[in-house]
């Protein structure tokens, strides 16, 4: 019985034809799967780059964008953009004793306060500091990191008789730079046009910052002999927080 | 993946095994072709890294039957084939041996594997039990029930 069983199943075999067509099947199957899988792979590798691309373009757009200016002025004027992790992303002079210092000082990628320090370390801007006196530090920035960078630079000065550091809400000096002017400036300008309507930024532009506060000290004590009470209201213009040394 | 030199390999050596697992489940021979390609190409992408020869047939065979359950379960399946028009389309299967296939085939599903793997391919109990994933005693039982019932199809001669 055990061979008739056998000899039973021996008449169902797989003959060639039948094995030769598995063959050709599941070669034609491995293509498939083949070009599925390089597609896949291709698939997987486009989305990774697409993210590595997305993550690159924000992470650009994070590092680079300055959320806060500190406006460094005596004569050179200079602009620092300052990202939100601290760090100076753009330079920018206003005047060509500013051009002059801004290339002989590399202060990319810099903290802010040890761009700040560099940047008046510098001869050129140190020789413009002992003659003016005065060098005005203008930080502008509605948010919370220009309020971190105002203090923290308000700290960092707090030593130097020589810096005056103040933080600048004013919406206003958005205009500074149409005017050619660098936005610490523009607020000294603006301050004065406040009390002296009849002041433009012509005048203005080859002024020191020193010669400008002086002349909005005499205007002020002009304004009070003269006894006009609004123009002290004007004054407030510049709705800036000033803390630091001088002023 | 493996080799496309392994897989032939594989066909020329397992084709037949599978082909007849297939019948005595499917009775036929369009479905064992399905199924004998669905079990390669698992095959083809499996990973698994077989101990020896036996190993990998005991695997190929216990697929095979799984992917047959399969088909029969699916609600799709309307392929069915009348017996003797299946032993009709197998020329070598002589009419003695006909007579024995038929009454193979005509046994309970749960028999068909067991006199298959013990009598035609020569697994002991003990192995089949592996292989099927059952009780080695209720392996032995199936074997006595089928034993039993072919004997009486068959007219009462001893099987070995």
């Amino acid at each position: 019985m055990h061979n008739r069983i056998k000899n039973a199943f021996d008449g169902i075999q797989a003959d060639e034809a039948f094995e030769k067509k598995l063959m050709t099947k599941v070669a034609k199957r491995r293509s498939t799967i083949k070009a599925a899988g390089f597609y896949r792979k291709a698939i997987a590798a486009t989305a990774t780059c697409l993210l590595v691309l997305c993550l690159g373009l924000v992470g650009y757009y994070l590092y680079f964008t300055p959320v806060t200016v500190i406006s460094v002025d005596v004569n050179p004027s200079v602009e620092l953009g300052i990202n939100r992790f601290d760090n100076v992303v753009s330079i920018e002079a206003f005047n060509d004793e500013g051009e002059k210092i801004v290339n002989s000082v590399k202060l990319q990628h810099l903290n802010y306060k040890d761009a700040v320090d560099k940047l008046l370390d510098t001869t050129d801007f140190s020789k413009y500091a002992e003659s003016e006196g005065l060098v005005y530090l203008t930080v502008f920035g509605d948010n919370k990191e220009s309020d971190i960078v105002a203090e923290g630079l308000a700290e960092h000065t707090r030593s130097r008789s020589d810096v005056h550091c103040s933080h600048s809400l004013n919406k206003e000096t958005k205009n500074a730079h149409s005017n050619g002017l660098s936005m610490g400036k523009y607020e000294a300008y603006l301050e004065l046009k406040s009390i002296n309507p009849n002041v433009t930024v012509d005048e203005v532009k080859d002024l020191t910052m020193r010669q400008i506060k002086d002349r909005i000290r005499e205007n002020d004590k002009d304004d009070f002999t003269e006894e006009l009470p609004e123009q002290n209201v004007d004054r407030k213009e510049s709705k800036g927080q000033h803390h630091g040394n001088g002023h | 993946m493996r080799s496309e030199i392994g897989v032939n390999n594989a066909i020329k050596l397992y084709s037949d095994t599978m082909r007849r697992i297939c019948i005595l489940h499917l009775k036929s021979y369009h479905d064992a072709e399905d199924i004998c390609q669905t079990v390669f190409i698992k095959y083809m992408c499996s990973d698994i890294e077989f101990e020896s020869a036996e190993h990998e047939k005991a695997w190929i065979i216990r697929v095979t039957i799984n992917a047959c359950k399969d088909l029969l379960k699916s609600f799709f399946r309307s392929r069915t084939v009348n017996l003797n028009e299946l032993i009709c389309e197998s020329d070598s299967v002589s009419s003695q041996s006909s007579e024995v296939l038929e009454a193979v085939l005509s046994l309970p599903p749960k028999y068909k594997n067991v006199i298959h793997l013990h009598y035609y391919e020569g697994y002991t109990a003990p192995e089949i039990a592996e292989i099927l994933g059952k009780n080695v005693n209720t392996v032995y039982t199936l074997l006595t029930r089928a034993k039993k019932l072919l004997k009486e199809t068959l007219g009462g001669e001893e099987l070995a």
